[in-house]
């Protein structure tokens, strides 16, 4: 059965169909969730809110565009959605408190979190929509046309969203790798 | 400038171009369900996802379901119970209430007057909260 003759079963309500929709395209949402929130636990709870959301939006899609850019299209809102209500929730509380690894054990966390050494960590330091472009250019390799339409953002800010970021990553690697020299020069 | 930080400078400049080359060529190898060599090096693993999480997903939009259907029925409800027990209090209150001499059906009826405003202040902001809700809800049907 092709995806357009799952996507058409589904938006039957065929449950069945739409745990095959699920299954195809999970994991392409849970890593464009990982990049963007950079945090396990909320990326899986985003993919669900992402599949609920495609779920009730269904019926609205006409397979004009593909299945996937549509989708991400609803994980790139929602992800935008928590990290605005996280930075909310930062302003009022003030400072951020401490979120304790959902990972568990310690020992774990510090192995992962040193194989995510240079980019990947200072990703995280960037604005929200360069974070993104980052994520889905080099990590995805999405076509600048492929995250306008995902992102619903013109083709040209992605374009400046994409080389702010990548300046922005430079410098802040410049800033890291003098930092990680002092260290080793001066113990 | 001393020559160790020339040095220094020189060599981030040299990693800074190579950084480059790497982004562009990470670009070409990497798709959405792509992890090259090249970006699992730099920890963009393959993370993978509880098991019957697709099951997960059903059952959420289940509940979700339950619970929506769940709301609507316990706020018309309630909003219906609240109506009732009122037009009760007043009626209740206007039989109990001993006849009154001319000055006293004055206050009866600004009493009145306050508690048909009460009323219609909760309607309207239910209505209003109903309304945000549904408005919310058509917005982002629109944003798919």
């Amino acid at each position: 059965m092709t995806e357009i003759q799952v996507i058409i079963k589904a938006q039957t309500g065929d449950e069945d169909a739409f745990r095959q929709l699920v299954e195809m395209h999970q994991m392409k949402v849970y890593h464009l969730l990982l990049g963007m929130v950079q945090d396990e636990y909320e990326a899986q709870e985003l993919t669900q809110i992402t599949f609920v959301k495609a779920w009730h939006g269904l019926s609205r899609f006409r397979c004009e565009s593909s299945f996937w850019t549509w989708i991400y299209r609803i994980a790139y809102h929602s992800a935008l959605d928590y990290l605005r209500g996280n930075k909310i929730r930062e302003m009022l509380i003030g400072d951020k408190e401490y979120i304790p690894d959902k990972r568990g054990d310690p020992l774990e966390s510090v192995i992962i979190s040193d194989q995510k050494r240079e980019i990947l960590s200072t990703l995280q330091e960037l604005p929200v929509h360069q974070r993104t472009a980052i994520v889905l250019y080099y990590f995805q390799g999405l076509s600048y046309e492929a995250i306008a339409e995902v992102t619903g953002r013109k083709l040209e800010t992605i374009r400046s969203d994409l080389h702010r970021g990548k300046d922005g990553l430079k410098q802040k690697l410049i800033r890291k790798w003098s930092e990680d020299d002092e260290q080793d020069r001066y113990g | 400038m001393s020559k160790t930080d020339m040095d220094e400078q020189l060599k981030d400049v040299n990693e800074l171009d190579l950084m480059d080359t790497f982004l562009a060529e990470l670009h070409d190898k990497q798709s959405p369900e792509t992890f090259s060599p090249m970006a699992v090096r730099i920890g963009w693993n393959e993370h993978p996802l509880p098991k019957g999480f697709s099951r997960q997903v059903l059952r959420r939009i289940k509940n979700d379901a339950v619970i929506e259907h769940c709301d609507w029925r316990v706020l018309a409800s309630a909003f219906c119970l609240f109506g009732f027990v009122c037009v009760m209090a007043i009626i209740l209150t206007y039989c109990m209430l001993p006849p009154l001499e001319p000055s006293g059906q004055f206050q009866i009826a600004s009493g009145l007057f306050w508690l048909v405003v009460a009323l219609g202040v909760t309607a309207g902001v239910f209505s209003i909260t109903v309304m945000q809700y549904a408005v919310k809800k058509e917005a982002f049907s629109h944003r798919l």
